[in-house]
């Protein structure tokens, strides 16, 4: 099982799009998925997907001992991909947000514990899961350890603004002596015109890579590539925000799923072997 | 549940006897205990309404101190865990008035010594129930925690992950969790035990190993 876990500096950067996109797309080429939304804070793997109110939640679990099978929910039927998707959500309700902000040291370790059983399941039937996904909270929270610790490469999600950058290359040291092998940088929300020149791109990539490496000495964080700012994905959210005020049905546009010809998606696509290192396609 | 120390405390304060499962100082010494235990008792009976004879359990810096009366003595066991462990108590204090009536009567000048054969079957009682620690290296106050995990260098993080993964395990089994051979595995554990993280236990044959959280 090959696993990843999303983080970054800051929140709004596409973690949960990235994560939710990548995980629908394994599971439309037929690769049994589990992503688990550990952003206890800002719970919104759910914005994507329609959840039974029968399934728990992954609060259920982690901190509760309730069985897995209770917690996690087979999306595939729901999205018609080949492969299995199941889907751990975060609870978004304020109690809930509540008791993971006031929690202690007991309660982190508990959940530590619950999500290396939870790896250990998902590896044999009846999941045989082979992609295992974490989209964590940003900055660094114990759950943001907890995603690292997990899983065997870390993806750092970046914005390229001053405060991002800075941030994020802080947040990179702090974690330093325990950056996996593994650990990745992907730009998100970059402006168009930038990506449009080779020569600027290969000149700011070559910036960032120095930025990030120096501050881990001797650990490589490898810069695996840019997602440009879409204004049609933009634009798609902003029509499924008004859906919700007007208490109408709505959820979240799955780029690889519905529109797999979308730069999104197709860049987003191009990324995912070297994401985990193999050559799904 | 672990169980750390044990012992038994006359009416007025004084240990006659203390048993300690690890080998670190995180358990008061019996004297000093003695005096903090009438403390508490004392206080016990002004706060609490509960009946004398009630196991009563007290939680400080992460251990538990459960006691419980048997009219000349009580009986104090220290483990890591909030719920005592009620039937042990009442089976060490029945098996200690029968063995020992005599000389708990006898309001002072006993001869301590007397008690060591106590100890051995208290020894073999908590061995059977696979509840101490018996490499004596674990510390009751260091447990692992998600911070004190993430600082471990990466080779003992796979190993403490690995145990945590599976509660407790034979050095076969937690070779095979960290994908590694036994020979790496069989180091990190030494690291980690020497550490103070984890301990061991025999059970039906074999060895193993244990962490407290
Ligand atoms: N490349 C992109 N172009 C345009 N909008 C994007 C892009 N990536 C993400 N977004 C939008 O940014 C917002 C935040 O994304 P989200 O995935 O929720 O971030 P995070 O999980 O990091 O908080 C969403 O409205 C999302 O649709
Ligand atoms: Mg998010």
């Amino acid at each position: 099982m090959k696993s990843l876990s999303i983080l970054s500096h800051k929140g709004g950067v596409g973690k949960t799009s990235i994560a939710a996109n990548i995980a629908v797309h394994l599971a439309k080429i037929g690769q049994n998925v589990c992503l688990l939304d550990t952003d206890f804070h800002g719970p919104s793997i759910i914005t994507f997907f329609k959840k039974n109110p029968e399934t728990k939640w992954l609060n259920d679990n982690l901190l509760r001992d309730e069985p897995l099978e209770n917690c996690l929910e087979d999306i595939s039927p729901q999205l018609e991909v080949s492969g299995r998707l199941y889907i751990g959500f975060a609870d978004p309700s304020a109690s809930a947000i509540e008791t993971n902000i006031r929690i202690n040291e007991k309660m982190s370790f508990k959940m530590l514990k619950n999500l290396m059983k939870i790896r250990k399941e998902l590896e044999s039937p009846p999941y045989e899961v082979t992609y295992l996904i974490l989209d964590s909270s940003p900055g660094t929270t114990y759950s943001t350890v907890n995603a690292m610790i997990t899983t065997e490469t870390s993806l750092f999600i970046v914005k390229l603004s001053n405060a991002d950058l800075l941030g994020t290359s802080q947040m990179i040291a702090g974690l330093n002596k325990q950056l996996k092998s593994k650990s990745l940088v992907l730009a998100n929300l970059i402006p168009k015109s930038v990506i449009q020149d080779e020569a600027i791109i290969s000149q700011i990539q070559s910036l960032i890579e120095n930025k990030f490496t120096k501050e881990t000495q001797d650990k490589y964080v490898d810069f695996i590539g840019w997602i440009p700012i879409d204004e049609s994905l933009i634009q798609t959210e902003f029509l499924e925000a008004i859906k919700t005020l007007q208490n109408q049905t709505s959820s979240r546009l799955i780029y690889t799923l519905k529109q797999p010809d979308h730069p999104f998606s197709t860049t987003l696509v191009e990324l995912i072997p070297t994401i985990f290192e193999d050559n799904t396609k | 549940m672990i169980v750390y120390a044990l012992y038994i405390i006359d009416e007025g304060g004084r240990p006659l006897l203390s048993q300690y499962f690890q080998s670190s100082d995180d358990v008061p010494n019996e004297v000093l205990f003695g005096a903090l235990f009438t403390a508490f008792k004392d206080l016990a009976a002004d706060v609490t309404t509960q009946k004398s004879w009630e196991m009563k359990t007290l939680g400080i810096e992460r251990l538990f101190y459960h006691t419980k009366s048997f009219g000349p003595f009580n009986v104090v066991i220290v483990t890591n865990t909030q719920k005592g462990p009620e039937n042990l108590l009442q089976t060490i204090g029945l098996r200690f008035m029968k063995e020992h009536r005599e000389e708990i009567l006898q309001d002072f000048l006993v001869d301590f010594r007397l008690f060591d054969p106590f100890k051995e079957i208290i020894q073999e009682m908590f061995q059977a129930e696979t509840l101490v620690d018996e490499s004596g290296k674990l510390s009751p106050t260091k447990r692992f925690s998600v911070g004190g995990i993430f600082d471990l260098p990466p080779d003992l993080q796979t190993t403490a992950l690995a145990l945590i993964t599976l509660e407790e395990g034979t050095l076969e089994d937690i070779s095979k969790e960290c994908g590694e051979n036994q020979v790496q595995t069989t180091k990190s554990l030494n690291s980690l035990q020497k550490m103070g993280f984890i301990g061991r236990k025999e059970k039906e044959g074999k060895q193993l190993f244990f962490y407290s959280a």
